[in-house]
């Protein structure tokens, strides 16, 4: 590729698939600590193309993906500070969302691409990450969860900046520093009928586009391709719909659109015990 | 006022990156092989005036200069070792010697999720990464005590004539998981016990350079992020800002 | 040693370090698509000097190489056979293609790479981490597993890309999940869905030696494979391979 292209051209592509890495690792520390404004304000792109998908489904616009990813995690960060300087006061004084937080969605094997018009990249990544911290859910143990991911992303250059476009999340695997096995487990729950798929996902208050987009390890589980890894491309437009990880949403100034049908919209309640959108339950019967 | 660079320094800057990521990922791969000695003969600054400055911190302090940094690094490390290997020498007689050093011994220690910028001025750079890593530590009768840890490498780096070199690199430990152990079972403990605590030994600048309990909470204030030029604010260092309240670093 | 490079020449090295990269990243992601039996085609050199290293031995030569994945290929095959004639209501209509890989999981992440491309652009050398998981079917079930290791690598440009050369795949610890790293491998009690389990063996190197033994408490101390050097062409440096 890099011989079709002039050395203008391929220097931008470089600096855009080394922006990709930066982006990407911005996002972990940041989404780590709760700082979320502090990332979509500054990576991402204002559009109703813009998608943020997971477990449960798919966020539709930039409005939809900061409503969940930052007014309803504030929220959650705030309750959850608000609980946990109950059980230990020497959380007072120290910050809200961050305090506290020590996990990580570790970006590994990472693939990027940028396509040679130089309008758009695409990366995929593994993350074996940790969902560790001090202080756990029950403000009384530690918290010692992995879990382990696949990503997804893609990123537009809009208006002379590289911005984020399309994220996808495709939770496998997760069990508890270092205690049980996560194969035999899931293996013992699937027999005795007590396996749920779709958990991992967290709990979104509004989805546009809500389903069970990736199912979590089972000893069912036949293999997912759901975010392939990206090839050399040409434009985003291209990318077929089976590669792309927000299909028909390759626009990133909204001259195309997808239509988009009735919101499914979930009353958030931050001591949900369900995820309201995804969970299923399987076993051997 | 954000820099403008030629064409050609844009590619010289890239590889900047390159290299940067590269010297925390050999470093990572020097400390678990415990070739430490070397790596701060290859991998750290050595012009006099840094050496003098250079820092390597731990959650409880810093060690300042590189003949500190040498003692607490290589020597003090050495003396870990060592008493391993006693007690396979009072168990079994494994003789007490650089052939036997490190006998039911492991560890790898990564460099994941790197963040780097360069200085517009190209004089220093700034890294942060995330360790995952283990060690292990034998026994005469067969078992050990192994862990997994995790936690957050700060780095700067300073350009000399042979390229970039570790200025001050910090290693803040989170969570030491003992092998096989619920570490969910354990109570959230203000005091954060390490098990492997010995391994900060004892700091010449002895502070509060990161508190587990209270954990990234100044990540936002300390991850790299584009700059001019290094200040002590920034810095990594003894002279920056790890480890202190806000209301410290922004005094009303 | 030494040489200075142009810029144009400087983006092309970047280009191909990200080549490599990208090779990795997806031979990595392909473990968990449990595509290992398209990796030598995938992946590999032409050449007839490839070799593959792993803790016991050595694979040398594209047959012997072969070999070793399309002996994973059938483990993971022989796996989800077993698991599809144990649990036949979830998989009533599905073909053998569409069943290949069902109820097993790796994750073999790469990381902490340290790459070097020679001077001359015709080899480079890197070396990962891999800090993963990966599930084995046992006469007792499912099992996962930790592993720590690492991928050594030597490539070639063939046909302008990037191909493995030379390979060493090295595992440290390699014990199963929520159990100590010595001592006696906890296995679950046998269960006669899976008795298929228990008379698979795996393919064993050409030229079997200790490449590297797994940890142990009795084990002396073992670094990682040699880390990169900068060189100018093969012929200055080491080789990952035999």
């Amino acid at each position: 590729m890099k011989k079709k292209l002039s050395f203008k051209q391929r220097l931008h592509n470089a600096i855009g698939s080394q922006t990709v890495e930066e982006y990407k690792a911005r996002h972990a520390y940041l989404h780590g600590v709760g700082y979320s404004r502090e990332e979509w304000d500054y990576m991402w792109l204002k559009s109703k193309n813009t998608t943020w998908a997971h477990q449960f489904g798919r966020m539709v616009g930039y409005d939809e993906v900061y409503l969940n990813s930052v007014g309803h995690m504030d929220n959650m960060c705030c309750h959850a500070y608000g609980e946990t300087i109950r059980h230990f006061p020497q959380y007072m004084g120290h910050d809200i969302r961050s305090s506290g937080s020590s996990g990580l969605h570790v970006l590994a094997s990472d693939v990027i691409e940028v396509a040679e018009d130089g309008k758009s990249a695409r990366a995929s990544y593994l993350t074996p990450g940790t969902l560790t911290g001090p202080v756990g859910f029950d403000n009384v143990h530690r918290s010692g969860v992995w879990l382990w991911e696949r990503y997804g992303s893609e990123f537009a250059y809009v208006d002379g900046k590289w911005q984020w476009f399309h994220e996808q999340v495709c939770p496998d695997l997760a069990g508890d520093y270092d205690t049980g096995n996560w194969a035999h487990n899931r293996y013992l729950d699937f027999i005795e009928n007590d396996c749920t798929v779709g958990e991992l996902g967290g709990r979104p208050a509004q989805l546009t586009e809500p389903g069970l987009f990736h199912r979590d390890y089972t000893i069912v589980q036949t293999v997912q391709d759901t975010v392939p890894a990206p090839d050399p491309y040409t434009t985003l437009k291209d990318v077929p719909d089976d590669k792309s990880y927000s299909p028909g949403r390759w626009d990133p100034t909204d001259h195309v659109l997808v239509e988009v049908k009735e919101k499914a919209v979930a009353n958030f309640d931050a001591q949900m015990a369900d995820n309201p959108f995804g969970k299923i339950r399987e076993g051997d019967e | 006022m954000k820099k403008e660079f030629t064409d050609e320094e844009k590619v010289l800057r890239l590889w900047d990156v390159e290299e940067v990521r590269k010297v925390l990922n050999r470093h990572s791969y020097y400390f678990s092989n415990e070739q430490r000695e070397e790596e701060l003969d290859a991998l750290w600054v050595k012009e006099p005036e840094n050496q003098k400055t250079a820092a390597f911190g731990v959650n409880t302090g810093y060690y300042v200069g590189m003949e500190e940094i040498r003692k607490f690094y290589v020597d003090y490390r050495r003396k870990q070792r060592m008493e391993v290997l006693e007690k396979y020498h009072e168990a079994k007689g494994t003789p007490l010697d650089d052939e036997h050093l490190g006998l039911g011994c492991a560890a790898m220690h990564t460099a994941t999720t790197p963040l780097v910028y360069i200085a517009e001025d190209g004089k220093t750079a700034q890294f942060q990464g995330y360790q995952a890593g283990f060690q292990s530590m034998g026994k005469p009768d067969g078992t050990a005590d192994s862990f997994m840890e995790l936690g957050l490498i700060h780095c700067d780096l300073i350009r000399e004539k042979d390229g970039w070199k570790i200025w001050h690199l910090e290693l803040e430990r989170d969570h030491t998981f003992p092998v096989g152990e619920n570490y969910a079972a354990k109570e959230a403990d203000p005091s954060w016990p390490d098990p492997l605590s010995a391994d900060f030994g004892e700091p010449t600048d002895k502070r509060t350079v990161y508190d587990p309990f209270f954990g990234w909470e100044y990540m936002f204030q300390d991850m790299p992020r584009p700059y001019e030029t290094m200040t002590d604010e920034r810095s990594y260092g003894p002279e920056g800002n790890l480890g202190k309240p806000y209301y410290i670093r922004d005094p009303r | 040693m030494g040489r200075t490079f142009d810029a144009e020449e400087l983006l092309g090295r970047w280009e191909d370090q990200r080549e490599i990269k990208n090779l990795m990243g997806r031979m990595s992601q392909d473990y968990t698509l449990k595509k290992e039996g398209g990796m030598f085609s995938k992946y590999w050199s032409s050449r007839d000097d490839v070799c593959l290293g792993i803790n016991t031995g050595w694979f040398t030569g594209p047959e012997h190489v072969k070999e070793y994945y399309a002996g994973q290929a059938e483990r993971i095959r022989l796996e989800s056979s077993v698991i599809a004639k144990a649990f036949p209501k979830n998989f009533e209509g599905k073909t053998e293609e569409e069943l290949y890989g069902v109820g097993m999981m790796t994750y073999r992440p790469v990381d902490t790479p340290v790459i070097e491309l020679a001077e001359d652009g015709k080899t480079a050398k890197g070396l990962w981490c891999i800090r993963g998981s990966y599930s084995i079917l046992t006469p007792g079930g499912p099992q996962g597993i930790w592993e720590w290791g690492w991928f050594a690598v030597d490539f070639i440009r063939e046909d302008e890309k990037w191909r493995i050369w030379h390979m060493q795949y090295l595992r440290e610890i390699d014990r199963p999940c929520g159990n100590q790293w010595t001592g006696p491998w906890h296995t679950y009690e046998e269960r006669p869905e899976f008795a298929a389990m228990k008379d698979y063996q795996e393919v064993q190197p050409n030229q079997p030696c200790t490449l590297r033994e797994t940890y142990s408490a009795e084990r002396p101390f073992a670094p990682s494979p040699r880390v990169p050097e900068p060189y100018g062409t093969f012929a200055d440096t080491f080789s990952y391979g035999i």
